[in-house]
């Protein structure tokens, strides 16, 4: 209960919420707000003028080559206005940087599949709905984006091939993310755990791959698995991709997790031991529910690591967002078009990694305020 | 039987043997299969083509490196210094611009601290590559040699990249000992400055640049500078950073800067505000407050973020081969690779190095963290 109910029932009546009081505008405060803010020193009175003379300078030129003197229709080159962005490449092939070359018929599976993605957000971390549910959801949400996006079971397979765009990015993303969730808490449990064999087999696990970069595991997935698999046997590149996304980003989230597992009371597993539960059922029912909600915020920002990184398959050749829109503006139509596409991508991930970002300092904000 | 299988003992032996044989059996499993398909290949193992000829070239390399005569070892030497070289610059420029940024954001200055603040989101929330591919682009469009910048006579910067002064060192083997030994002596007796003013590093600074000017006013300058000129169709003497190189370091050093910047600006705000308040409160101006108070308490929760911050500016040197620059990866994991087909050896080699290069800089960072830490009674 909070501070507020308990007060009231001691002293029997409700306390009035303190209401923000309605300052009336008065031109003294927001002299003395714009004096204190930007004309403190001397040193703030230059600085703020030379930023204000910056914005100036900038910001209309900026607007006016985004917006008012750009080209939003049109049909070909001879349409863009000289000396603004041209946007009609932008609008034409849309739908290619959305859905890359899925068929078009079966869109929809695109469509139900973002649906189901961007619903794990406000339900996986949602504080009213029993964990069971939350586990199920995360164990269910890869095979339920495999079977619409790459299809199997009842729906028509997709080849490999007609995976690109966002779908692609949304694919990796999503399923590497749920994927390696639980290779991350064996990890991390692995990490803890008192067996030095396979203590030790983790963390040189762990080491290795943090130490050497992800590119470096992307071209040995296009080039050298082969190398280890029997003759005859090929893996298709996506899937290599996938894998190689899931183990490494595994290593970065054992060690949140792990983080999270030490911060939990030591007192709490010995009172499960003294309880008769084994190790299993402390961790499974008294450590992982506290750690795991506890390293949501960091989790989240894990995520936006990743999501920024599924860009790195496009120098193997796969066609995520950043690959197709690079793509459309290599057309020989388009070429010469240098800022537009850097601009789209570069709006396109700041939108999502931003707002991803803002919901985990929310969530971030909750918990703590439920540990008081 | 029953209690000899829930004996804890056997039961923890037993479970590591199982987890062993498997690793066992799978490393094997890969390595048979790698042994079939090299022998079909007609390749065969070991480290005998770091000795060959490499054949091919590398865009910039800091040593010399002669794509006709030089061996692999060479290529891979090349791409190791390439890989420090950026590092260490990027370590760098990474750390005063992401200081930059946290002063800004924690600036009274609504402006300057909202600016900061639309940089720092911005950048941190798109992806590394953007930031290459976009500064990569821009530094397409630099001038040619003829119409290049020109910083005050020094230093051009053209399509061809940075030409700046070359340092050259004077002396030779015997005298630069000599400077050494009275260098390693005059910081005995700083060492004995410092134990009176705590202040090390502007010491032993000051005494180096005294030092050097004694030094060449009495015998020779002991270094020389040679400012790039233009001959032709490029700039000779001095030395010129490739494009490539320039544009990966500031991509990779604001990216990281603006991850760095949250770090630092979290630390500060972490440090009680009474802290800024006592020290007011006795009458010290905030920037000595800020110096003295905040910033070496803050410094201990901002070293091991910001050394994760660093290894990751290391590893994305690795990027460079979207843009043409070549560290350990472009060199010995890339062309080395393609060239010999020696795979397993390319990537090992590719892997170790990276590894040793993250220890050293996980090392020093540990040193400076410890260095810095609070002596608590």
């Amino acid at each position: 209960m909070n501070h507020q109910a308990s007060i009231e029932k001691i002293t029997g009546k409700p306390i009035e919420a303190r209401a923000k009081k309605e300052v009336p505008f008065s031109f003294s405060r927001v002299t003395v707000w714009i004096k204190r803010n930007l004309f403190n020193t001397w040193l703030d009175s230059v600085v703020t003028l030379a930023l204000i003379a910056l914005l100036c300078l900038l910001l209309p030129k900026a607007l006016d080559w985004l917006f008012f003197s750009a080209t939003f229709s049109g049909t070909n080159r001879a349409d863009c206005a000289p000396g603004a962005a041209c946007w009609i490449p932008i609008r034409q092939y849309m739908d290619y940087y959305i859905y890359g070359p899925f068929p078009e018929s079966e869109q929809w599976r695109v469509n139900s599949a973002f649906a189901v993605g961007l619903f794990a957000f406000p339900l996986l971390f949602s504080q009213r709905i029993p964990q069971k549910w939350i586990v199920a959801y995360i164990l269910v949400l890869p095979v339920v984006l495999w079977l619409l996006l790459k299809g199997g079971f009842i729906f028509e397979d997709i080849s490999t091939s007609a995976l690109g765009g966002l779908t692609l990015t949304f694919f990796l993303g999503i399923i590497a993310m749920c994927l390696s969730l639980p290779v991350s808490i064996l990890l991390a449990l692995g990490r803890q755990s008192q067996l030095p064999i396979l203590r030790w087999a983790c963390t040189g696990y762990i080491e290795i791959i943090r130490s050497v970069p992800v590119i470096t595991f992307l071209f040995m997935a296009s080039l050298v698995l082969q190398l280890f698999l029997p003759s005859g046997v090929s893996i298709d590149v996506l899937f290599r991709v996938l894998f190689v996304l899931i183990f490494v980003s595994a290593v970065y989230k054992a060690e949140i997790i792990r983080g999270a597992i030490q911060a939990v009371p030591k007192g709490q597993i010995e009172a499960s031991y003294a309880m008769g539960c084994g190790y299993w059922k402390t961790m499974a029912y008294v450590v992982m529910p506290q750690a795991l909600r506890n390293s949501v915020p960091a989790l989240i920002t894990n995520f936006i690591g990743l999501f920024k990184e599924t860009t790195l398959v496009m120098i193997l050749g796969l066609l995520e967002v950043m690959g197709a829109i690079n793509a459309t503006f290599h057309n020989a139509e388009w070429l010469g078009l240098h800022a537009e596409g850097p601009i789209v991508i570069s709006a396109f991930f700041f939108i999502a990694c931003f707002s991803i970002a803002q919901y985990g300092a929310y969530l971030e904000r909750r918990i703590k305020r439920t540990k008081h | 039987m029953h209690s000899f299988l829930y004996n804890r003992k056997v039961r923890d032996t037993l479970i590591q043997l199982i987890f062993f044989a498997v690793i066992c059996f799978g490393i094997t499993y890969l390595a048979l299969n790698a042994a079939t398909n090299m022998r079909d290949a007609g390749l065969t193992s070991g480290f005998d083509f770091l000795f060959q000829r490499a054949g091919y070239d590398i865009s910039y390399s800091l040593i010399h490196y002669d794509p006709k005569t030089s061996t692999h070892l060479m290529a891979w030497a090349a791409g190791m210094v390439n890989t420090i070289a950026f590092a260490v610059v990027a370590i760098l420029l990474t750390t005063v611009m992401a200081l930059c940024l946290a002063v800004m954001r924690l600036s009274q200055n609504f402006l300057l601290s909202k600016v900061s603040l639309c940089l720092v989101e911005y950048v941190r929330n798109v992806p590394i590559l953007v930031h290459i591919s976009v500064w990569y682009t821009l530094s397409l469009m630099l001038p040619s040699v003829r119409q290049a910048f020109n910083f005050g006579d020094v230093s051009f910067l053209s399509n061809r990249g940075l030409s700046i002064p070359s340092v050259e060192w004077n002396y030779g083997l015997l005298a630069s000992l000599v400077f050494a030994a009275l260098w390693i002596v005059l910081c005995f007796f700083v060492k004995k400055r410092v134990s009176t003013t705590g202040r090390r590093i502007i010491s032993v600074l000051l005494m180096t640049v005294v030092l050097v000017v004694l030094a060449s006013l009495v015998f020779t300058p002991v270094v020389s500078f040679t400012t790039p000129k233009l001959v032709g169709f490029n700039f000779k003497h001095g030395w010129t950073l490739p494009p490539e190189f320039i544009m990966l370091i500031i991509a990779v050093s604001t990216y990281s800067a603006a991850h760095g910047s949250e770090v630092i600006r979290g630390s500060i705000l972490a440090i009680s505000k009474g802290q800024m308040e006592a020290g007011l409160a006795l009458g010290v101006r905030p920037n000595i407050v800020m110096n003295k108070v905040i910033i070496p308490q803050a410094l201990h929760s901002i070293i091991p973020p910001m050394t994760s911050i660093y290894i990751n500016v290391l590893k994305a040197a690795a990027l460079g081969s979207v843009v043409g620059f070549m560290d350990i990866m472009g060199t010995m994991g890339g062309s080395s690779l393609n060239i010999t087909g020696q795979a397993i050896e390319c990537i090992v080699i590719v892997m170790v190095s990276y590894g040793i290069l993250n220890l050293i800089l996980a090392a020093i960072m540990g040193r400076f963290n410890k260095a810095m830490q609070l002596k608590g009674r």
